[in-house]
């Protein structure tokens, strides 16, 4: 394909995908509220559309053409570029997700999951820059704590990722699924609950939702915006959440991988989605159900045994490939 | 209180018995300023039963009644759940007063609200500031000679912009300093306190180096307020004191009157206010489990807590006609009888509220985290429970079995059987454990007295004198009405005299003291309220916590903001 | 191709901009931000050169892990201004001296004859690296590990200590007040 119909079909493919996950980001806030509902007896959002079915966009609109103000104390570059690195690293992460056989933008990057690895790292200082420049000291107590998040659980995230490549012996994304005859979830279980609980802590969400936590830091490290750079703060979140449950699913469920996937790559998509899904109601699940944790009790969890435990898994992962293949 | 220590008070402090009018409530004796200080301390640690707790501490202003000051102390012995009342009289607000903050720390506010509404000054007190009031106000309120009306104070409306400024300025906290130290601000507007107050922390890192509170962002003035209402009128605003607790707080206030005036309440209402009561304690220990999972980040119980809890409203609404402040207790029974088909409603509701315990619990003190948020946290040691006098399931929860429905048993809880959960470990899962278990008790209460409602009135007609012309017949006749019309505008004369009264409510010990001079409005009105004394208390476990365990510690301690301020 | 000499180069001037204007900056935060994307910078290099898994871990180890603990420790310390470079100290000779001989070095180096072309990379994937670290350079990465463990243990140490002294200290400030 020329250069010259290659850049401008990948640009309309950009501008769509992205739309699209942004309405999905829409969308899983507003399922969240209606199953929160749910799950508390109560209605949750029900008045705009069918089912309420609006309200995610009703919610986008009211947001967007709110006032932006900009406080006089904050550190002004940091405080615009913060939501920004939020919302681009997260949108850039998606790039080396398989969703079907074949359909992604760079799924056979050759460092996809490392690749993904560092975009999380960006999206951490889109969090607590956010926090630092807000230059209060709510927003800077949580700026901490998302900081001390990051090194206890990046780590291990890390190491549970590792086990994966150990197993399919590449940092490609499509090699992983290609390699998932049996789900990974079934020999790598240990890796999973390391990486799963690693990825609720990395998109700040129950119980390990300590930068925000409202009880404590009012908002958290976003006090101080309000109007678009909110929105993006909070599509930021829920594209996070969507993202870690892509992840989960490609790296541990399988992928797209499902009856008639191989033969249908549209088959394989809807089988991702599904997946997807079922993860993102866990996430709202958690949320619905369990309490906060403590800034200390979470750090000692992440150092204490979730690392411990993503070594050992490591090590026995090793030693059985070793010994078996 | 024995006869001996009555007298080893007169020999050593020259105490006598309080004879001036009739003092129901408690044993009362009357101390010299010169000997008060010694008196108290010696109450506390020597005595032959020791007063270990002061319950309450406050003034009356005698201009009145021959002039000067009266300061009087509550203390409460627990084993024998025994109160003793000891009066100071003063002749002038210039006379200094030692202050007892060294013999029970939790004295401390108590003394700040006395110099703030009486201008009485305590000599060795740590911090002597205006504590409901802002610093700037003119005057005491609780003094006769202040206006009882805004309108009546000279410019009532608003701040000059002298004072604003000096507000503003105190919310300018310095900044970070060179120590690494940072002072946060809780409040006045936080989501994690429930409540308009406030908390200056000092925080090394996440680890709190001094806690100072501010409370009086919702003070009303409740005890100036009563001065100038007739003693049956005032009964509306003592359930909006702890407005969680509902007909709870108008209990201590109609039977110190009914104590006062020895109005014989029939079965009947008796009955029917036990009932109501514990409904309300199981409404209020409700809301506190959803606030405290709020706090701690847990989203579920709220929704799970409030919907029984309207169940309940509905019971309340079908028998008062009001929700959370139904002002149903009349000074000397209830305001009507039960509607037709109650106690069906009143068991559904039980059972409504049994059913969800359970996945309360579930969601509470059997979820993991919550668990490790909350045991060995926030301990109040028996000693630190004593000393800031924390009274309720907080006391119970530090291994004192103390409540006053089974230690001094009133409105006839004497006949119902019920027990009196009690913790050990003072922390802030044992007070939820606790409360749970209360919830469990109070269903066993209002089932027994659904079982066992007597027949009969619900007003006492034993002291005609003191009580209102019965509406229905003020309806039917011109000459009820008549009575009717003018005492509820006059108001009744009461006795010359003053009571006490200790009940038990959901927060723990709220007592009333009411001082009537023979006319038909309260002299003074004296409301302790548990919540004031148990915020007090953060300051002594706060500190040296983090900061996340301050908010799984005020939550716990229930307290409301309208029964700090008042 | 145009496009990937000019991706590349700019990233490389990104990354010496960046780093020469840590020498500037007023806020220390604002020199980590600097810092950063000069990291970020240099990934991108490394990645058109043909590494892709270094300038992965580029993003991961120095942005992901260095930098934050950088920040961290910014955040955290009272101090929040810096001194900008001034010429008048005359203690800052030296290393100016230096510099200038390094950007010598650097100029000799790349006109006389290294060639880098991002065009047409060798790719160095990172099952090369590893066959070099655990295998040509196991040693060096042995006594590496071995004295970041080292390190690690003297920070526990420190940090215990430090912790003690801290806790006995707490008390005392609060019987003096």
């Amino acid at each position: 394909m020329s250069p010259w119909l290659f850049w401008p079909l990948i640009t309309i493919a950009m501008v769509v995908v992205i739309l699209g996950l942004i309405l999905a980001a829409g969308f899983t806030v507003f399922g969240e509220r209606r199953i929160l509902g749910l799950l508390q007896n109560r209605y949750g959002p029900n008045q705009a559309g069918p089912f309420g079915l609006l309200q995610a966009i009703a919610d986008a609109v009211k947001l967007l053409t709110k006032e932006y103000f900009l406080p006089g104390f904050v550190d002004q570059k940091l405080y615009k570029l913060a939501p920004v690195l939020v919302v681009v690293t997260v949108l850039l992460s998606f790039v080396v997700v398989p969703i079907g056989k074949g359909i992604s933008f760079a799924a056979d990057f050759n460092v996809g999951l490392l690749f993904i690895l560092g975009l999380s790292s960006l999206h951490v200082y889109g969090i607590f820059l956010g926090g630092w420049s807000s230059s209060t000291k709510y927003t800077v107590l949580g700026s901490i704590r998302t900081i001390a998040q990051l090194i206890s659980y990046e780590l291990a995230m890390g190491v549970a990722l590792l086990g994966v490549v150990l197993l399919s012996g590449s940092f490609s994304l499509e090699d992983i699924v290609l390699k998932q005859d049996i789900a990974y979830i079934f020999l790598q279980p240990f890796g999973f609950i390391v990486f799963f609980i690693a990825g609720i802590a990395e998109t700040n969400r129950l119980p390990f939702d300590l930068p925000e936590a409202e009880n404590e830091l009012a908002a958290g490290f976003n006090t101080e915006y309000g109007g678009m750079p909110f929105a993006m703060f909070f599509l930021g979140e829920y594209l996070g959440i969507i993202f870690i449950s892509c992840l989960t699913t490609t790296l541990y469920l399988g992928g797209w991988h499902g009856p008639w996937a191989e033969s249908y790559p549209l088959v394989g998509v809807f089988w991702f989605a599904l997946k997807t899904l079922a993860l993102l109601f866990f996430f709202i699940w958690m949320r619905a159900s369990v309490p906060r944790v403590r800034w200390d009790q979470l750090m000692s969890f992440g150092w204490k045994y979730l690392l411990p435990l993503g070594l050992v898994n490591i090590i026995a992962t090793a030693l059985i490939s070793a010994l078996w293949m | 209180m024995t006869e001996a220590l009555l007298q080893t008070l007169a020999q050593r402090f020259g105490a006598e018995p309080y004879s001036a009018v009739s003092y129901v409530g408690a044993p009362s004796i009357v101390v010299p300023l010169n000997q008060l200080h010694d008196a108290l301390r010696f109450l506390r640690y020597e005595a032959s039963t020791r007063y270990e707790m002061l319950v309450d501490l406050s003034a009356i202003d005698e201009a009145g009644r021959g002039g000067g000051f009266t300061l009087f102390y509550h203390l409460l012995n627990l084993d024998s759940a025994a109160f003793l009342t000891v009066r100071c009289p003063l002749f002038s607000s210039l006379l200094e007063v030692p202050t007892a903050s060294d013999i029970w720390p939790a004295a401390d506010w108590y003394e700040r609200e006395v110099y703030d509404m009486f201008g009485l000054r305590f000599s060795g007190h740590p911090d002597l500031r205006r504590i409901l009031l802002p610093d700037f106000w003119q005057g005491h309120p609780l003094l006769k000679s202040e206006a009882g009306r805004a309108t009546e104070r000279p410019d009532p409306f608003g701040y000059d912009p002298e004072s604003l400024n000096k507000i503003l300025q105190g919310y300018m906290n310095p900044e970070q300093g060179d120590d690494g130290e940072m002072v946060v601000n809780i409040g006045p507007n936080h989501p994690g306190t429930d409540g308009i107050i406030r908390l200056v922390l000092r925080l090394r890192g996440e680890r709190i180096t001094s806690l100072e509170q501010e409370i009086g962002y919702h003070h009303r003035g409740a005890e100036k307020v009563a001065e100038f209402h007739t003693f049956h009128n005032y009964i509306p605003y003592t359930n909006r004191i702890d407005y969680l607790g509902g007909v709870g707080g108008e209990l201590p206030y109609v039977l110190a009157c009914e104590q006062m005036t020895g109005i014989e309440v029939p079965p009947r209402a008796q009955a029917m206010r036990v009932m109501l009561a514990e409904i309300f304690r199981l409404s209020s220990h409700l809301v506190w489990i959803s606030s405290l999972g709020h706090n701690l980040g847990a989203m579920g119980p709220a929704f799970y807590a409030f919907m029984e809890r309207e169940k309940l409203f509905d019971v309340i609404e079908e028998v008062c006609g009001g929700r959370m402040h139904p002002a149903f207790y009349r000074i000397g029974g209830v305001a009507q009888d039960l509607p037709e088909g109650w106690k069906r409603n009143v068991l559904r509701s039980c059972d409504a509220v049994e059913e969800r315990i359970p996945e309360l619990e579930a969601l509470t003190t059997k979820s993991y985290i919550f668990q490790t948020r909350t045991k060995g946290i926030a301990v109040y040691t028996p000693e630190q429970a004593i000393d800031w006098a924390l009274t309720g399931p907080n006391l119970r929860a530090c291994g004192f079995d103390f409540d006053i429905r089974k230690k001094l048993p009133y409105s006839g809880y004497e006949q119902y059987d019920f027990d009196v959960p009690v913790g050990t470990d003072g922390d802030a899962f044992t007070r939820t454990v606790l409360r749970i278990e209360e919830m469990r008790q109070s269903l066993r209460i209002i089932r027994q007295v659904v079982a066992t409602m007597p027949d009969g009135p619900i007003l006492s007609d034993n002291k005609p004198r003191y009580s209102l012309a019965r509406k229905e017949r003020a309806l039917e006749d011109i000459e009820t009405m008549i009575h009717h019309f003018i005492e509820v505008g006059r108001g009744l004369p009461f006795p010359r005299g003053e009571s006490f009264f200790p009940t038990e409510t959901s927060k723990g010990l709220t007592c009333y003291t009411l001082v009537s001079d023979g006319s038909a409005n309260p002299y003074r009105v004296r409301i302790r309220t548990p919540s004031f004394a148990h915020f007090q208390s953060v300051k002594a476990v706060g500190v040296g916590d983090v900061l996340g365990n301050v908010i799984c510690l005020i939550g716990s301690i229930d307290y409301v903001l309208a029964d700090i301020d008042r | 191709m145009m496009l990937w000499h000019f991706v590349f180069w700019l990233s490389c001037a990104v990354a010496v901009v960046c780093s020469a204007s840590l020498l500037f900056v007023r806020k220390p935060m604002h020199g980590a931000v600097y810092l950063t994307t000069a990291m970020c910078a240099l990934a991108l290099a490394f990645y058109l050169l043909g590494a892709p898994f270094i300038a992965m871990m580029q993003l991961i180890l120095y942005v992901g892990a260095i930098m934050v603990l950088f920040v961290f420790v910014i955040m955290l310390s009272p101090l929040q201004e810096t001194f900008p470079l001034q010429l008048q100290d005359r203690s800052l000779w030296p290393g100016l001296i230096l510099l200038i001989l390094m950007l010598l070095e650097l100029g000799a180096l790349l006109f006389g004859g290294l060639q880098v072309d991002p065009t047409t990379p060798q790719i160095i994937d990172s099952k090369a690296v590893g066959e070099l670290l655990f295998g040509h350079y196991k040693l060096a990465v042995e006594a590496i590990s071995t004295l970041l463990l080292a390190a690690l243990v003297g920070v526990m140490y420190f940090a215990r200590h430090l912790q003690r002294h801290q806790e006995r200290k707490l008390p005392e400030q609060q019987e003096a007040k």
